[in-house]
């Protein structure tokens, strides 16, 4: 059976995303916690927060003013049931943002880019809802490893469910990235590792795990929004 | 309820100008372009197709 769409996908996972044990996420959070330790009075857009993951992550620290936009609606209703995030989310599409300019220091887009139809109206209007020297941290799906026939998806009744997405090459991000008035300070691959061998031991697929290390399994870009004309006042 | 802190910052996703939560905080309007937007359960509901333009 061949992909299934976006939003039939999360609907369908949402109930239980929180409860799948995922290498990816384990990977990618070993990556960037530890660039997200001080969030102190920041104000931090989750774009395609789904379930509310990363949001709930930056709300533990103090001061953080954080809140988080997806398109699933069932993936936003079990992000609402977290205390730490109630009312900091909205449904909205992120080429759309429904964000005043410059709202923002830090922007975290974490397992969503694949999903993105307009990658460059995505990140137009993530120029626009950002302050001069805001961070963004993109992460997704290394393409390396969809090419090798990883894909994002999970089990409904034991049936394997994918989901549809595009892979998208660090090149084209940066890219992207670059003509829309942001520096990218790093875009790196990343490989799991020991720490997620527990997760292919609890899913019965310990077997595969050394086979799993050899390949980047994560891509992380981190950039940093430049100055733009429009940021200063006009006389 | 919804945040204070996202409030401040809502507008509207097509015309950009801000939102402004109506009495019974049931929905959000758009001054500029008339469009109404929901709230559901505490979210609003910023989709520019499930917004209702109100008459002039």
């Amino acid at each position: 059976m061949g992909p299934v769409p976006v939003a039939e996908g999360y609907a369908r996972w949402a109930p239980f995303y929180d409860y799948t044990p995922n290498p990816l996420l384990a990977r990618e959070e070993r990556h960037l916690l530890p660039l997200l330790a001080d969030v102190h009075n920041k104000r931090i857009l989750d774009l395609a927060c789904g379930t509310g993951r990363w949001l709930e992550r930056v709300m533990d620290q103090d001061g953080a003013l954080g809140v988080g936009i997806d398109c699933s609606a069932a993936m936003l209703r079990v992000a609402r049931g977290k205390s730490a995030i109630q009312g900091r989310l909205a449904q909205a599409a992120c080429e759309r943002l429904p964000f005043r300019a410059a709202a923002f220091d830090l922007v975290m887009c974490s397992f969503a880019l694949g999903h993105i139809r307009d990658l460059g109206s995505m990140v137009a209007e993530l120029a626009r809802v950002t302050k001069r020297g805001a961070e963004v941290f993109v992460s997704d799906l290394h393409p390396e490893a969809y090419a090798r026939g990883w894909r994002v998806g999970f089990r409904d009744d034991s049936t394997p469910v994918q989901i549809e997405m595009t892979p998208r090459l660090a090149e084209e991000i940066v890219q992207t990235f670059s003509s829309n008035g942001f520096e990218c300070l790093t875009h790196l691959p990343l490989r799991l590792g020991s720490p997620e061998r527990p997760i292919f031991a609890r899913a019965g697929k310990a077997d595969c795990f050394h086979e799993a290390c050899q390949l980047p399994a994560v891509l992380v870009c981190h950039f940093r929004r430049l100055a733009q004309a429009s940021d200063e006042p006009r006389v | 309820m919804i945040s204070q802190d996202l409030l401040d910052i809502l507008v509207c996703p097509l015309c950009k100008k801000p939102l402004v939560l109506k009495p019974g905080g049931e929905s959000l309007r758009c001054a500029e372009c008339r469009r109404v937007y929901p709230v559901r359960d505490d979210i609003p509901i910023l989709l520019v197709d499930e917004a209702v333009t109100e008459p002039s």
